[in-house]
């Protein structure tokens, strides 16, 4: 897997938003890669800047009061962040496509589901009329939307939630995209309509060795899907790891306290389940040095007046900690 | 769609019957007897036969709803009866004047409509801008600006120092089609100046609103262009509440349409309505009350129908 093209580098990458408060940095200097036919996941607490890091990768930061700050995202050597306006619109939906949390309220409530649908087939690929509907109805086919011919023409109220966001999906797989970005894509869905819908994003990356960032903060579809994980806290990336390699041996005590805070089936059932104490930082007022150094149960005094940077502790296994912890 | 335009139109039509009820009603709460009232002058009151005649003569020994039905028959073959003013038949007035009155609805409904959209859809895109700035003050003036004051002033700026338009009269479309539409202009604008704001209030807001939805985002990431995702994504659902303001501005012209009626002297409805109310004018009041309500019906029968067509979700409820 690892010598795979890479398809997407994203290099130091810093978004702000402006508060009434102050200024608020989202996304702290992060950095990571994507090759093809990866699932990349990218995990957090909600606030800790993985939707906005993923936004960002596509510019559809709201600005005002979002701002990408500086960095680089290298797309097959194209820097997105610094390309002009119709570059960007070209790969957007094209080659890099967005699955958002939401499909209940990320597709437009007055438009026909069909011609949602064919939107990005019509804008990049130029198809009309037989070939666009027909197109369509194999799109819905393939996420199983039962009578997709008669379903074209209805609206997203007439879906449930799980035929919602496989209309999402459908939508983002239209162009065939090099990567598709899926933020939560199944949040707001039962478990096994979970399942059904990874397993689908998972088909879509073995057969057209689709890179998929996946989005979430369950640590379960991480577990089952991912190649790699990149842990985020308040901003930054303080573990990046291989999936396998990062739950039999997490290093950054954040991750440690996260997958202690959850019932794994792989550790006996007496195992107790230990919550991470405090909350996290408020991102107003940043802690000194490592921003997780006030919940840390190995926090030193480095840890409180410097931050760490990411640095390899072992193959393809990066933390930012001063005190490596072999959980 | 069809049966949602179906169970609006039994709404209109159980509320126009209702309304024609009333009417009837209230020309029976008058003290004394109308018709009697009217003839005072013509026969000996004292002379009960003659007023007996009168009565026979004109029904009204008849029982109530007897009269009401034959009221209402007479009203729906046209037979409005008679102005107590003019002595003309209250149906030809009518007609007359619905002319005018129906133009200057229509060119003020384009005023509105053709300043207020742009307005607000300018003041969305560019919002906290100057333009927006000037854009908002532009419609405060708008909405507070009084009819008759703008009025004034617009002919005396286009009428009398610079003699582009003339300052007042009608003369009807199909004799002399320029001179009807140069004589129009001011009128209309002066009728539609107070929902033109209005409506560029509602479309900036509304559209504001739809800017922040998650589908609008999901639209960008599609890779449209924001004029694209504008026209495709945020104009439909922009326009729901939108629709209604319009059909709200429409149903209330018929007050601004006195002022301008009088001040432009335009043979209208709002001035044949208002001078009816001061001379007592029965019959006139009468088709006058009708005609409001069955113009606010049809406006809202329309909202309800576009409505239907900007908002799939509506034509499921029922």
């Amino acid at each position: 897997m690892n010598d795979a093209p890479e398809l997407l580098s994203v290099r130091n990458l810093t978004v702000d938003f402006a508060t009434a408060e102050g200024l608020i940095t989202a996304v702290d200097n992060v950095s990571f890669d994507l090759r093809e036919g990866e699932i990349l996941a990218l995990v957090g607490e909600s606030g800790c800047g993985k939707s906005a890091t993923a936004l960002a990768l596509l510019r559809l930061i709201a600005n005002p009061p979002g701002r990408i700050a500086s960095g680089s995202v290298a797309f097959r050597g194209q820097d997105l962040l610094r390309a002009s306006e119709d570059e960007i619109r070209d790969i957007r939906g094209n080659r890099i496509a967005m699955i958002f949390q939401e499909p209940m309220t990320s597709l437009n409530p007055v438009l026909t589901v069909g011609r949602q649908i064919g939107e990005p087939l019509m804008l990049h690929e130029g198809l009309r009329e037989e070939a666009l509907l027909e197109k369509c109805v194999k799109l819905l086919e393939s996420v199983s939307i039962p009578e997709p011919r008669r379903r074209m023409g209805g609206y997203p109220h007439q879906f449930s939630g799980g035929m919602r966001q496989r209309v999402m999906i459908a939508m983002g797989m239209g162009c065939a995209p090099d990567i598709i970005i899926a933020d939560e894509p199944t949040t707001a869905l039962d478990v096994t309509i979970q399942a059904q819908l990874l397993e689908l994003l998972r088909q879509q990356v073995e057969t057209h060795r689709t890179a998929l960032m996946l989005i979430t903060h369950n640590l379960g579809i991480v577990a089952r899907y991912a190649d790699r994980v990149n842990v985020m806290y308040a901003g930054r990336i303080v573990e990046s790891a291989g999936a396998d390699d990062l739950y039999e041996r997490p290093r950054h005590p954040y991750t440690i306290g996260l997958l202690r805070s959850v019932p794994r089936l792989d550790q006996p059932t007496a195992a107790k389940l230990v919550p991470i104490p405090g909350q996290p930082p408020d991102a107003l007022r940043m802690p000194q040095g490592c921003a997780f150094h006030p919940r840390c149960p190995f926090a030193v005094a480095r840890c409180r007046a410097e931050a760490p940077a990411l640095r390899e502790v072992g193959a393809g296994h990066a933390i930012a900690c001063w005190v490596d912890v072999d959980g | 769609m069809g049966r949602f335009i179906g169970v609006r139109l039994l709404h209109a039509l159980v509320i126009l019957a209702l309304v024609t009820v009333l009417v009837f009603i209230i020309a029976q709460l008058m003290p004394g007897d109308g018709v009697l009232a009217a003839m005072a002058g013509s026969i000996d009151m004292s002379d009960a036969s003659a007023v007996e005649r009168v009565r026979k003569q004109y029904g009204l020994d008849q029982p109530i709803l007897v009269q009401f039905g034959d009221w209402l028959a007479r009203f729906v073959t046209g037979d409005w009866g008679t102005s107590i003013g003019g002595g003309e038949k209250v149906y030809d007035m009518f007609m007359r004047r619905l002319s005018p009155t129906l133009e200057l609805f229509l060119g003020a409904t384009i005023w509105s409509i053709g300043i207020g959209i742009p307005a607000g859809i300018i003041g969305a895109l560019k919002r906290n801008s100057a333009v927006d700035v000037a854009l908002t003050t532009g419609t405060m003036i708008g909405v507070s600006i009084p009819a008759f004051w703008e009025a004034i002033m617009l002919i005396y700026l286009l009428a009398v120092i610079f003699p582009i338009l003339p300052p007042s009269g009608y003369v009807p479309f199909f004799e002399d089609p320029w001179l009807n539409i140069k004589s129009m202009l001011l009128p209309t604008f002066v009728l539609g100046t107070h929902s033109a704001g209005l409506l560029a209030r509602y479309v900036r807001s509304s559209l504001l609103e739809v800017l922040g939805q998650d589908y609008i985002r999901t639209a960008r990431a599609k890779g449209f262009s924001e004029r694209a995702v504008i026209v495709l994504h945020a104009l439909k659902p922009a326009m729901i509440p939108v629709v209604t303001v319009i059909g709200l501005a429409w149903a209330h012209m018929l007050g601004g349409a006195f002022f301008v009626e009088v001040i432009f002297a335009i043979p209208g409805l709002g001035r044949m309505s208002v001078d009816a109310i001061f001379q007592k004018d029965f019959p006139v009041m009468q088709a006058t009350l009708i005609a409001v309500t069955l113009n606010v019906l049809l406006v809202n029968l329309l909202v309800d129908i576009l409505y239907g067509y900007l908002d799939p979700r509506i034509r499921v409820r029922r």
